[in-house]
């Protein structure tokens, strides 16, 4: 069963189910968060939530009642994931690669796999779920030996945040693909991966604390 | 080393020409017209990566636009070129001449 809400996007309103809200919502922060450096920013947001609009548009018209996720992972497939999208402070990226979710094995990994951060399943960094990918475990098992190790001696923390220094977060396909290959490490690019983290955690801080206000008033 | 990387790698270089070009052409175009003619001419892949180029020209005073309502959907952009933009675009084009000239003239076998 799926509840179907409205959606206001670019002045247009759009019936689309809840999931599919979920993951357009995710979508757009993650271009929020991929431009956020970028003068212009709000506007290329606007330009391209408007061509989202238009998109849905087309595909309403085509009679179906309601928007769902096969419809926004195609919208998104179409436009490209955010990471794909060039910002002008960001490392040069191919943007022209085919989303690397979809072509899975179009890079040739010929089964190694690397340490990364998992950007596409986090709570706090993707250090958990990074790793359960590298051993192709379910994510909730590091979870739940990490909260352990809180719980016991404290080690946990300090560990949690080690890894997520060290641990490289993956930018490119390539990186996707190996759960991915990085540069070294030097003081220059831990600092720089704090600061963004930091931005990053400042927002999801955010998301969630207008999620939960959501939550409650709803409740009422 | 791909050969799809480096073909990429000469699209992209070449994006902005080509954008700057089909605004010129049509005198003015709209984000998903331009879009269309990229996508025939197999220049653009993934639509996203022509808006933040967009936003980019417009903020480098190269391209300026005005809103106009759509008969279906939301009101567009229309984009055209400014004075600097147009002056760009002809010492780009003029660039590319040259460049696709030396380059036929030096891969082309006798």
């Amino acid at each position: 069963m799926q509840r179907i809400i409205q959606i206001n996007i670019a002045g247009r309103l759009i019936p689309i189910e809840e999931d599919a809200y979920l993951m357009l919502r995710d979508y757009i922060r993650s271009l929020e968060r991929h431009f956020e450096k970028e003068a212009g920013r709000d506007e290329i947001i606007t330009d391209i939530e408007n061509r989202i609009a238009e998109l849905f548009g087309i595909r309403l018209q085509t009679g179906t009642p309601c928007i769902d996720q096969s419809d926004v992972s195609k919208v998104i497939e179409t436009l490209g994931p955010a990471y794909t999208l060039g910002a002008e402070t960001a490392d040069p990226v191919n943007p022209y690669l085919p989303g690397p979710y979809t072509g899975q094995q179009q890079i040739n990994t010929s089964g190694q796999r690397r340490l990364y951060r998992n950007p596409n399943d986090k709570w706090l960094g993707g250090v958990c779920s990074g790793i359960a990918n590298y051993f192709d475990i379910d994510p909730v098992i590091i979870r739940l030996i990490l909260v352990i190790l809180f719980l016991t001696a404290g080690i946990g923390v300090i560990a949690y945040i080690i890894a997520w220094i060290v641990i490289p977060y993956p930018t490119t396909p390539q990186d996707i693909a190996y759960m991915t290959g990085g540069q070294p490490m030097n003081f220059h690019t831990i600092s720089r991966n704090v600061a963004v983290e930091l931005q990053d955690l400042k927002k999801r801080g955010e998301d969630m604390s207008r999620d939960l206000r959501d939550f409650f008033s709803r409740k009422k | 080393m791909t050969i799809d990387n480096t073909e990429s790698q000469m699209r992209k270089g070449l994006l902005e020409l080509c954008i700057l070009g089909i605004i010129h052409r049509e005198k003015e175009a709209y984000p998903s017209d331009i879009l269309e003619q990229l996508k025939g001419a197999n220049l653009i892949v993934l639509e996203g990566t022509l808006y933040p180029l967009l936003t980019r020209l417009k903020n480098a005073d190269m391209l300026t636009y005005r809103w106009e309502e759509s008969p279906s959907g939301p009101p567009r952009k229309y984009y055209s070129l400014t004075k600097t933009g147009l002056k760009f675009y002809a010492r780009l084009k003029q660039s590319w001449d040259d460049l696709s000239n030396a380059v036929n003239h030096l891969t082309t076998s006798i």
